[in-house]
């Protein structure tokens, strides 16, 4: 039985999608209730909704085997654990971004608003410049429009968000995409179901079809 | 109790116990800082003001104390180290051979690895790997310091596809990237894995490191341990520290590494000892925390007394033949029972009248 943790929201609804069609359906999760786990023992899978930011610290220590995430997770927190397959889906770019007629003046030390403060703090740190980060949990882009930083430090997936406020992006750091993960001990211990399903879901990865997402209740 | 059956493990195949202040001299760590995990120790000044520190480590102790001769050694020591932002005490086990290190001495070690995993949990694997053997490979294929760091963390995290970027940003080429995905993939059973490791030898130093590796299966086969030893690349931790062989060691019900353990021929080198060294560690705090049967009570019986009314010495008879029995008992005075600092939950609370019935009958 391998343990998926499944992120809540659409990227969740994607994965598992993903997986069903690698075939690790499990039906109970369709059914409307309360239950917070679902098994289906013939494909050897429990799913479990958490936390999209949660993932990870599931699969580090064992409460989950697998789970996806998206890369910026990873990159922010730095879990010890497998990052199996690039799963393409959940695309989008780690980017400075800042008012459209943004100078910036290095004389100054440069505010940073972000979530991702530690991935912030090493890219600046690899340029040299100067930053004082301030660490917001929601609703990054109002932060440069009320004079409470510079830029923010954010990931971007179409920038309609920052259109609207007459942000741009200054500067793509890294693109991001969701990640298969896994935890390092499980990989030993469940090692052949871990691997079909890294497979099956790399299978679909390489053929570019494109999967029906299937509408969760969670 | 686990640590009395390691001890009596390692003692079986010769090991002496090795014991140790809980403090040094605080230069020892500050001159080998290269082989500790942290920078951070816990110091204070002796009573002439030499500067001393609380043991973050076992094996740089047993090092510097070892005087050139050949030796075997195993510890249960308390050390102190930080985690997660605070410092911790940890109680470790592990084992040190010292010496010309054969092959022999190399699969002994790794042997008793696994048997020490053995005592733990009836499912256990121990992951091999040879920090020498992909430091080769990466010179041969001219990686640069930096991309031979990222490379590694890629090993560390089985990210195959990272590769392909590497591969695009000109750091390798795309024949080397190719090569290093199929290895990041390569978790086999030991002998299997060492077979195919042989067509990833592209250089004759790698070639001799592979046949190495292949007599060591020879030996663990008659230790009778090569079934739960497996050949695993993404294992690159500390290659400042090893120098060779690396293993880590984990069992099913604990979601870390347990044990981790390596040829670390350099710190004896920089102590300016000429002999080799191999050796692991066992961190017996996290087994501890996780295999701890709950036992759900505190004693098997409470017994209440009055302590006016009731004799004591009939108390003393009761408790007496219950723990003849081999029982727990707890007494306490009937007034005192709301009273108690631990709530102490009993198989069975019983007076005074009814526990000597019961004690009767037994």
């Amino acid at each position: 039985m391998i343990n998926i943790a499944l992120a809540k929201g659409r990227l969740g609804e994607k994965t598992y999608s993903m997986m069903a069609a690698a075939g690790f359906d499990c039906p109970a999760i369709l059914e409307k209730n309360r239950k917070l786990t679902f098994e289906n023992p013939e494909k050897g899978v429990r799913y479990f909704w958490v936390k999209p930011s949660d993932v990870a610290i599931y699969v580090e220590r064992g409460a989950a085997d697998v789970g996806v995430c998206g890369k910026d997770i990873l990159l922010e927190y730095d879990p010890d654990l497998y990052e199996l397959l690039d799963l393409g889906i959940g695309k989008c770019r780690m980017c400075v971004a800042g008012p459209k007629d943004f100078y910036d003046n290095e004389e100054r030390t440069l505010r940073v608003a972000t979530k991702f403060s530690n991935v912030a703090r090493t890219y600046y740190e690899s340029i040299g410049r100067d930053i004082d980060i301030i660490k917001l949990n929601g609703s990054i882009e109002i932060a440069p429009l009320l004079g409470l930083s510079d830029v923010i430090f954010d990931i971007v997936e179409t920038g309609g968000t920052l259109r609207e406020n007459n942000l741009e992006v200054l500067q793509e750091v890294v693109p991001v995409s969701a990640r298969l993960v896994c935890n390092k001990v499980s990989f030993q211990f469940k090692h052949e179901e871990i691997i079909r399903l890294r497979d099956g879901l790399g299978n679909i990865v390489k053929s570019g079809e494109e999967v029906q997402t299937i509408k969760l209740e969670h | 109790m686990i640590t009395a059956k390691l001890n009596s493990l390692y003692e079986k195949y010769g090991y002496r116990q090795f014991k140790m202040t809980k403090f040094e001299p605080y230069d020892l760590y500050a001159d080998n800082r290269d082989f500790l995990k942290s920078n951070q120790l816990i110091t204070f000044t002796d009573l002439d003001g030499s500067l001393l520190a609380l043991k973050p480590d076992v094996t740089l102790s047993i090092i510097k104390s070892n005087l050139g001769g050949e030796e075997k050694v195993y510890y249960n020591e308390t050390v102190y180290r930080p985690k997660d932002d605070h410092y911790r005490e940890i109680l470790q086990s592990g084992i040190e051979c010292i010496g010309k290190i054969d092959s022999y001495s190399e699969a002994e070690v790794i042997a008793l690895a696994a048997k020490s995993l053995q005592l733990i949990s009836d499912k256990f694997v121990i992951r091999i790997s040879d920090a020498a053997f992909l430091r080769q490979m990466f010179e041969t294929m001219g990686l640069s310091e930096t991309a031979q760091a990222e490379a590694l963390k890629l090993f560390s995290m089985k990210n195959a596809a990272g590769f392909d970027a590497l591969a695009s940003q000109g750091k390798i080429t795309e024949a080397s990237a190719n090569t290093l995905k199929s290895m990041v993939d390569l978790y086999k059973p030991f002998k299997e894995g060492v077979a195919e490791l042989k067509k990833y030898a592209i250089s004759n130093i790698s070639a001799r490191m592979a046949e190495h590796l292949s007599q060591l299966a020879a030996i663990f086969e008659s230790f009778g341990v090569l079934e739960s030893i497996y050949l695993d690349f993404s294992l690159v931790n500390s290659m400042d520290y090893y120098n060779g062989i690396i293993f880590q060691g984990a069992v099913a019900d604990i979601p870390f590494t347990i044990l981790s353990g390596g040829r670390y021929d350099k710190l004896p080198e920089k102590m300016g000892k000429a002999f080799g060294a191999i050796g692991f560690a066992l961190d017996l705090d996290t087994v501890g925390n996780y295999l701890t049967k709950v036992t759900g009570y505190d004693v098997d019986y409470l017994i209440t007394y009055d302590g006016e009314a009731d004799s004591s010495a009939k108390v003393a008879a009761v408790i007496e033949t219950f723990n003849h029995a081999e029982f727990k008992v707890r007494t306490v005075r009937i007034d005192e029972v709301d009273h108690m600092e631990h709530k102490i939950r009993a198989r069975k609370i019983l007076t005074l009248k009814e526990a000597e019935k019961e004690a009767a009958e037994r």
